[in-house]
């Protein structure tokens, strides 16, 4: 399995992105991704503004899914993944 | 914490299905003659929702005028607190924060300054104009790369301390973040589309006018229209970048964020953050052309084109250009030719059509 992160938005509007393989995820990252995939959250925005929104891509045997998360649903463990790559 | 119920304005963002989604699969007639009639009553509901909600907006915006008017001015209460390196808002409450370590007395005092500048420059009673208190969360996340207005309060990470520092060390970035606030009570610009990149152009700019107001900066001092350049990490510097936007020149190379500078580059599929370079230029020439302090006239005109019911949540460049135009042809005072003259040539400039279709 590969993960892929990317984030928009935010106050700086400059996006991020970041991957990782199965193996290079910590426990608690591995946790919060299982939950998310466990559980959707809504694609709506977060409220308010300068908000983050991110695109969660899942590769598994062959397979893509992607997942749209806001800033307010997104797990706290993955929030670190995704870099702004000057 | 004040017991005051927080004025809440619909945040016209709440459809599932967009709008324009509705109103594109009403026109298909391919799937079944059934569809279309379903999509089109669909998107006639939305639109007659969103009707109703601008109604209330508005009603909304003119009583509040009134009850503004008559209100005593005082400032606004703040309330900071810490969230520890969570997630979770809006953190332990901070006593005295004003004498508290550098990151919350320098939040409380810049926040208490832009509700100064909101009352001396603007007539405004902080963010509501009802004297709303003031939240403000800091030490938000691990590392966390934004500071963001969550529809209530405000809120401020540390940065990676690599691309970014914390935060709150812009006061512009402090005044960005309260005029979303101020945005929402009043015009309640949609953060999509124009719309959107509008709501951020006016956070620039207010940002900006507050941070040379504290400086006592002129509008010609470059440095005055900078966004975001006391956040900026040592990588970011490293490489050249001395802030995330430049009012006065869009497009630079030292920003983190470089941004079209011309209507005729509006890219509609952009984040509001990129087409909000073109009317943060429009303000930057208008108020450049002005001379003397951008907080003098130009953020009057600004905010009074965008206050009291004079914009629409949907409203283009060309409808808040327009709006700017009918206020300084109604300014008061001898300059007023020239500043009619210059808003004018400043939205020319930019290329944002003035004439109504």
């Amino acid at each position: 399995m590969r993960v892929r992160i990317e984030r928009r938005g935010g106050l700086a509007g400059r996006p991020a992105v970041g991957e990782r393989e199965d193996s290079e995820l910590t426990a608690a990252e591995r946790a919060a991704l299982h939950g998310l995939l466990a559980s959707p959250p809504p694609s709506r925005p977060a409220p308010g503004a300068d908000r983050f929104h991110y695109k969660v891509t899942i590769e598994h045997e062959g397979k893509t899914s992607e997942l749209e998360v806001p800033d307010d649903a997104m797990p706290e463990a993955l929030t670190g993944i995704p870099k702004i790559k000057l | 914490m004040s017991t005051r119920t927080q004025l809440q304005l619909p945040c016209g963002c709440c459809f599932i299905v967009p709008p324009a989604v509705l109103k594109a699969l009403s026109l298909r007639h391919r799937v079944s003659p059934r569809d279309p009639k379903i999509y089109q009553d669909s998107y006639a509901e939305t639109q007659r929702l969103r009707y109703i909600r601008e109604g209330h907006r508005m009603a909304s915006v003119t009583s509040r005028r009134s009850i503004a008017a008559a209100a005593p001015a005082r400032p606004p209460a703040e309330h900071l607190f810490d969230c520890g390196n969570r997630m979770t808002l809006p953190g332990a409450p901070v006593p005295d924060a004003e004498n508290g370590d550098e990151a919350f007395s320098t939040v409380f005092k810049t926040t208490a300054q832009v509700g100064k500048f909101y009352q001396e420059v603007l007539g405004r009673n902080s963010i509501d104009n009802l004297g709303m208190d003031m939240v403000s969360s800091l030490n938000y996340g691990l590392n966390f790369q934004n500071a963001f207005w969550n529809g209530q309060q405000m809120v401020y990470g540390n940065g990676d301390q690599q691309v970014f520092i914390d935060f709150w060390r812009s006061p512009d970035v402090i005044g960005h973040e309260l005029t979303h606030g101020v945005t929402q009570h009043e015009s309640g610009l949609r953060y999509e589309g124009e719309s959107g990149a509008l709501n951020e152009s006016l956070s620039d700019a207010f940002g900006a006018a507050f941070n040379q107001w504290t400086q006592q900066t002129p509008a010609s001092d470059d440095a005055g229209w900078l966004i975001g350049a006391g956040i900026m990490g040592p990588d970011s510097k490293a490489q050249g970048m001395t802030c995330l936007r430049d009012m006065v020149d869009p497009t630079a190379s030292h920003c983190l964020s470089p941004q079209p500078a011309s209507y005729d580059d509006f890219d509609p599929t952009a984040d509001v953050h990129l087409n909000s370079g073109i009317p943060n230029k429009a303000f930057a020439l208008f108020a450049r052309a002005l001379g003397g302090n951008s907080y003098d006239t130009a953020t009057k005109v600004w905010y009074a084109a965008c206050t009291g019911g004079r914009l629409s949540s949907t409203a283009t460049f060309a409808d808040f250009a327009r709006s700017t135009v009918a206020v300084a042809d109604q300014w008061s005072g001898a300059d007023q030719a020239a500043v009619a003259d210059a808003v004018r040539q400043a939205w020319q400039e930019v290329r944002v059509p003035l004439a109504t279709v």
